[in-house]
């Protein structure tokens, strides 16, 4: 197989048993916090129209797409124009795509490199007020 | 006395044997398939950073959620009718009649969004340490592709129980490319099947859902464990004496 076997690092621990250990830690947790919402709030994600059949002629008054799309969805409808919005979701994404490719930058610790850092919690402030915009808008 | 020591000497002769016979079993797969080396090489001689957090375990916790979405999924299959006029009926039998149906059905839609929001929590984790720099360029961009692909089989899906919801938040989905300068309308019609949404585009986005995305994921997930493999993952740079860092 075309594995390197030594990744040489400082301390290393074997993947089984100590990882998958806590692996199955975060999975349990995960479950336990799913299976809850799964039994106990199963409405909390959809709306009222979800339980009326699909009528193409009667739209809606409130419609929202699902939550990872309402900060897109409201950044075009807050930009003054459609295709200015949809412009600054494609180069958005494009620069996410790419982003070993443009920050090239051998520093990986937060604090050492501090305009990467400030621009991504900027970034995900952004996207959280216009999350959190769009679901109450 | 005697008895019992005999009933006990015969018992540990047929456990001995079973567990000869067990070995053999365990020999023979072995000389065929090299299950020994292949355990050792990928689980217990397979060494990662000592200092991972539980942060690094969201991928692993992401293929799980595939896992399970795939096997409820399996399960609505065999229920769900993909016409216009069928769909939302086949879809509440499903919850109110067929045994358990309430639950499949639970855990694939709120597990829909429990891994598009798992991936997400995955991303901004490689993001903050750093993990996406060289030589992990392309563990990157497979990732990024991976996130596209859920989304993707995450709207193909919302569509498939054809009530108002889905129909009018497809309908605004689809109508985001119409604003592109004069190919727009066409790109919206290309996606739809027809100019509005409806019977074409329900069977494509089932053929979709349930086919094509689920498949091209499960590859790039492999392309991604592969990538993980040969490069390692990345070791976290914790200052010395910090939590993390034993």
């Amino acid at each position: 197989m075309p594995y390197k076997k030594d990744h040489n690092y400082k301390k290393s621990m074997p993947f089984f048993p100590d990882f998958v250990l806590k692996d199955s830690i975060v999975i349990t947790a995960y479950l336990i916090v799913f299976f809850v919402l799964v039994f106990f709030f199963p409405n909390f994600l959809t709306e009222e129209s979800g339980k009326i059949p699909a009528d193409p002629f009667s739209t809606p008054e409130h419609i929202k797409p699902e939550w990872y799309f309402l900060a897109a969805y409201q950044e075009l409808k807050v930009l003054p124009s459609e295709m200015l919005g949809l412009a600054l979701q494609i180069i958005f994404v494009t620069v996410l795509a790419l982003i070993p490719f443009i920050d090239r930058n051998d520093k990986v610790g937060f604090r050492d490199r501090p305009v990467f850092s400030s621009i991504l919690i900027l970034g995900l402030i952004m996207i959280l007020v216009l999350t959190v915009w769009g679901k109450y808008s | 006395m005697l008895f019992l020591t005999e009933k006990l000497l015969w018992g540990r002769k047929v456990l001995k044997n079973l567990y000869n016979g067990y070995l053999n079993i365990l020999e023979w797969i072995d000389e065929r398939v090299g299950i020994t080396d292949i355990t050792r090489s990928q689980l217990t001689e397979y060494k990662v950073p000592a200092n991972l957090n539980y942060w690094h375990s969201l991928g692993g916790l992401a293929i799980f959620i595939f896992v399970l979405q795939v096997a409820t999924g399996i399960f609505l299959l065999m229920h769900y009718v993909p016409e216009a006029d069928k769909a939302f009926e086949s879809v509440k039998k499903l919850t109110e009649e067929v045994p358990y149906g309430w639950l499949y059905r639970r855990i694939h839609a709120i597990g829909a969004s429990g891994m598009v929001f798992i991936v997400i929590l995955h991303m901004i984790s490689v993001l903050f340490y750093g993990s996406y720099k060289r030589p992990r360029e392309l563990n990157w961009v497979s990732g990024f592709i991976l996130l596209n692909l859920v989304l993707m089989v995450s709207l193909t899906g919302y569509l498939l129980p054809w009530s108002q919801l889905s129909y009018w938040a497809t309908t605004i989905a689809t109508n985001v490319p119409g604003a592109i300068p004069y190919i727009g309308d066409e790109i919206v019609t290309f996606i739809r099947g027809s100019q509005d949404v409806g019977q074409v585009t329900l069977n494509r986005f089932f053929a979709l859902h349930v086919t094509a995305i689920p498949l091209i994921l499960g590859l790039f997930i492999a392309v991604h464990i592969f990538l993980l493999r040969r490069t390692g993952i990345s070791e976290p740079k914790w200052k010395e004496n910090k939590k993390g860092d034993k």
